[in-house]
């Protein structure tokens, strides 16, 4: 088999709060092999966001890696030194962010913005740039591309902005592309859009995509393969069909029973009872016991190791 | 397998009685913040001088003494004397007295005034309020020390003139702040006062209205202070201020610049006891914002 | 943008009109009688008094004198001097206006680039020893006015150390001084503001994704963050040229310097109204051309504002 693009291994990273330093990733490890595209699914404060940070080196003060390894293309991004790893960001991994309001600098030309990763990392000109940037602005749908390219953000619709983000992501050809919710801030109608725009542009330049969403409609449509987080720790990881067609964990049954269905009449959302744990509050055991409706008295007495039930296909509960 | 019933994890309450605990932090809290307690500890201290000093020291502040004129820093003239022979320490001490003073009543002055107004003006809107504003950018139009030097020239020289002027100057701020804080309350308090309806405008203000200001009343008044001690020790300086005999510290600079060459004392203590007051509350009032703003204290 | 130059232009215009208003109405209600100060000794005599109210259009009504004020102002005729007898104001502060305008410019030019620059370096090595160390100096620097600053420097490099001349003006070491600490309250100020806005800018979500786009560090801070600062800062820099007019006063009478500002203190001192109110007018000129031109440069350097907000496509 051949190595994975992205090989994360026993990833820990812990958040300096008020009440001093708290795990908030545990030990999570997961693959995104060439061209894949991955789902990384939770809720908010799973730890999802923190785990992509930490894949580019974007942490910040109060964030710091504990333990494990990022592989990525053989190398462990980690252990870069920051002048080496800036040449891998931008270049050969890229990020897309959940707003596209604010993620856009507001005082200089959106195509200008797309152009300096050309400058910066492809040595372009400026003049080649700008012209390259309107090309991308094209491949990524933006109608007008030239008048748009000279626009400045504030002038640009969400989606529009959205686009722009993709197009300076996708503009090195990067291997991997990690998108952080980048439909959740947009209209439903321009979602399903953008999520296709970004579905073709990896197909065609055969780059990876790691998306990471709290909804699972979004991974139904898009991603080859799921990897489930909860609190901190990967609780289910397997194909798509496999794990939408035929949950293993509790926690991923859920997720699914909760979303609404038009079909369905009923009164009320159906929601997952309870909240997930704060990051330095971990319950005994099992983490997610207490919301579980299968726990059993094993659950709280010791946590279960991540394991897999079939071929590809990992889960990390006593009772599935 | 048995199912253990779905408990949500639960949440302990914070506990004990909200008023005196959050007091209490406010103090625990004050104490830590190095800005508040360095600024509160400087202001004490000359708080204190200009209190007791004034008791203290053996010599008036308008004692001239021949044989003292620009004399050495000596055990009978702890900072020396002047050029008229008048004990430095004694007029620095008296000269602390007069900057708070005049702070005081320059705060006493605009906290009353432009509360008033800027309450008014938020809570009635309308005519009194455009008003308002339009007074307000009248002031603001004009570069501080200008604005008071006019006033200095119409009414001379003077205590009264630098406590007149330089209330002038500052109440447009409080106003300003009052009026924008008062908006906000009133949408808030519409829903109450309607239900309560026949509380008189007034008793809203002052009960609920006027609480709710004060914090940032506090804040602004302490960043204030630093700057109406360095107005009045401007104004001073520049000979339309404070007047003789009273001694201030700006006067003091003034006559002390001119012997500078050879008795640094008069300047150098007098621009010390400034510096020290000024940056002693300027550094309150920082403090007095990180813990008092809402807005920085949510970061 | 135009119509937004235009827009800010005319909001000038009550500025300055009340501003006249104010000045003309204080002039009235200064105390003592000019003519009578003037005529001194001479009081007794009759015709010369006559001659000298006249003279200086005191014995026309109070309506007329406006009218004539105004007019006179808008020529750059700003009356007669109360202390030089027949002399125009504008003949008594011309030389000033030489003076004053390259100190204030003067103090501002350096005082910008100074503390931007001083700002960003605390912003970027925050919680090291350099970002206290320049915290410290700024609270002082905010928080000492210039004369009592320039009481120890004056001592210290003028006297102790001869190094720089400590009065009079002509000489390019002669502005040092008074250009300095002219400088030293903006540049704190304008530090202060910079670090923190610089700190804010920091963390804003456009900045992350520059270095998302593994930009290298100086372009993060100069291309992104910097531009983004500048914007609040700008508003300031019409406050602090405000208060550098208002510092003039006082460093022109601390270095004896023949500026605007020291004819202002010596022209209240004698009563010499006309010039005072002149000055005062002159100075609040000053203070909304500069507001102006701050908003002005608002429009060039944030396209939000110089766009509006144009319809999305």
């Amino acid at each position: 088999m051949t190595a994975p693009l992205l090989d994360v291994r026993g990833l820990s990273i812990s958040f300096e709060t008020a009440r001093g330093r708290v795990p908030v990733v545990d030990r999570v490890s997961f693959r995104v092999g060439e061209g894949e595209v991955v789902g990384l699914v939770g809720e908010s404060g799973s730890g999802k966001t923190v785990t992509a940070l930490s894949i580019m080196g974007l942490l910040g003060e109060q964030g710091r890696v504990e333990a494990g390894q990022v592989l990525f293309e053989g190398r462990d991004l980690l252990r870069l030194p920051e002048r080496e790893l800036r040449r891998v960001r931008g270049r050969r991994v890229a990020m897309v962010f959940q707003e596209p309001m604010t993620s856009l600098n507001p005082l200089l030309p959106a195509g200008f913005q797309v152009a300096e990763v050309l400058e910066e990392h492809l040595g372009f000109g400026r003049r080649e740039a700008a012209a390259r940037a309107v090309e991308l602005f094209r491949e990524v749908g933006i109608a007008a591309p030239e008048q748009r390219a000279r626009d400045y953000p504030h002038q640009l619709s969400g989606g529009l902005r959205q686009r722009v983000m993709i197009a300076m992501a996708m503009a090195c050809r990067p291997r991997l592309v990690i998108g952080d919710e980048p439909t959740t801030a947009l209209d439903v109608t321009i979602q399903a859009q953008i999520l296709a725009l970004l579905r073709e542009l990896g197909r065609a330049a055969g780059t990876a995509v790691l998306l990471i969403t709290h909804d699972l409609g979004v991974v139904a449509t898009m991603a080859s393969r799921v990897v489930v987080m909860y609190a901190g720790e990967v609780v289910e990881d397997g194909p798509t069909a496999e794990l939408l067609g035929a949950p293993r964990h509790p926690y991923t049954r859920l997720l699914l029973a909760v979303v609404p269905r038009v079909r369905d009449k009923q009164r009320r959302l159906p929601a997952i009872p309870g909240a997930i744990p704060p990051a330095g509050r971990l319950p005994g055991g099992c983490r997610f016991h207490p919301r579980c409706p299968q726990a059993i008295a094993r659950c709280r007495e010791a946590a279960p190791p991540l394991e897999p039930r079939e071929p590809a296909h990992r889960v990390r509960c006593w009772v599935a | 397998m048995t199912a253990v019933p779905v408990r949500a994890v639960a949440e302990p309450a914070g506990g004990g009685a909200p008023g005196v605990t959050a007091r209490r932090e406010f103090w625990a809290r004050f104490r830590r913040n190095r800005n508040a307690a360095l600024g509160a500890a400087l202001v004490a201290a000359v708080v204190v001088a200009a209190v007791v000093g004034p008791w203290l020291s053996p010599a008036g502040y308008e004692d001239t003494d021949l044989r003292a004129v620009w004399a050495a820093p000596s055990p009978a003239h702890l900072l020396g004397g002047d050029a008229l022979g008048r004990d430095i320490l004694a007029r620095l001490v008296v000269g602390a007295r007069v900057s708070l003073l005049v702070a005081g009543s320059v705060l006493a002055l605009t906290l009353t005034v432009g509360t008033a107004a800027g309450m008014a003006a938020g809570y009635f809107g309308g005519g009194l309020d455009a008003a308002l504003m339009r007074l307000c950018d009248i002031v603001f139009a004009f570069p501080d020390l200008i604005l008071a030097i006019v006033v200095a020239a119409m009414l001379g020289p003077g205590t009264r003139t630098v406590i007149v002027a330089l209330a002038i100057v500052w109440w447009p701020g409080i106003a300003r702040l009052t009026r924008s804080l008062t908006l906000s309350l009133r949408a808030e308090l519409f829903v109450d006062a309607a239900i309560v309806s026949g509380t008189r405008p007034a008793t809203i203000l002052l009960r609920h209205v006027l609480p709710n200001v004060v914090p940032a009343l506090i804040v602004r008044a302490s960043i204030g202070v630093g700057f109406i001690v360095m107005a009045e020790a401007t104004l001073s300086f520049l000979g339309i201020g404070v007047q003789e005999p009273l001694p201030t510290w700006g006067g003091m600079i003034r006559d002390g610049l001119v012997a500078l060459r050879t008795e640094p004392y008069l300047a150098l203590s007098a621009s010390a006891a400034l510096a020290v007051t000024i940056v002693g509350f300027n550094l309150l009032g920082d403090g007095l914002r990180d813990l008092l703003d809402p807005r920085v204290r949510a970061r | 943008m135009t119509g937004y130059a235009v827009r800010r232009l005319l909001g000038l215009v009550p500025v300055l009109a009340t501003a006249v208003v104010l000045t003309f109405v204080a002039n009235q209600f200064v105390p003592g009688d000019p003519i009578m100060t003037l005529l001194s000794d001479r009081s007794g005599d009759a015709a010369l008094e006559a001659r000298l109210r006249a003279e200086y259009g005191l014995d026309r009504p109070l309506w007329r004198q406006f009218a004539s004020y105004v007019g006179g102002i808008l020529r750059g005729d700003f009356g007669l001097s109360f202390r030089f007898a027949s002399t125009p104001v504008i003949d008594v502060i011309a030389p000033g206006l030489l003076v004053t305008p390259v100190l204030a410019v003067g103090a501002l030019a350096l005082a910008v680039p100074a503390g931007v620059a001083l700002g960003t370096c605390a912003a970027l090595r925050r919680n090291r020893a350099a970002d206290t160390l320049v915290v410290v100096g700024l609270v002082v620097g905010t928080s000492v006015p210039s004369f009592a600053l320039a009481a120890f420097l004056v001592y210290v490099l003028g006297i102790r150390l001869g190094v720089l001349p400590v009065a009079g003006w002509g000489s390019l070491a002669q502005t040092v001084l008074p250009v300095t600490l002219l400088a030293v309250s903006p540049v704190a100020y304008i530090a202060r503001l910079s670090r923190t806005y610089m700190l804010e800018v920091l963390q804003q979500d456009y900045i992350r994704t520059a270095r998302a786009k593994g930009l290298r560090p100086r372009l993060v801070v100069y291309r992104h963050a910097l531009r983004n600062t500048l914007v609040p800062l700008l508003t300031t820099i019409g406050i602090v040229f405000g208060g550098l007019l208002s510092g003039t006063f006082v460093i022109e009478t601390l270095f004896n310097i023949p500026g605007l500002g020291r004819m202002a203190i010596q022209a209240i001192f004698a009563r010499d109204y006309p010039v005072t109110m002149a000055i005062v007018l002159l100075f609040t000129f000053f203070y909304a051309a500069t507001n102006l031109a701050v908003d002005l440069l608002y429009g060039v350097i944030d396209p939000r504002i110089r766009l509006g907000r144009r319809g999305a496509a």
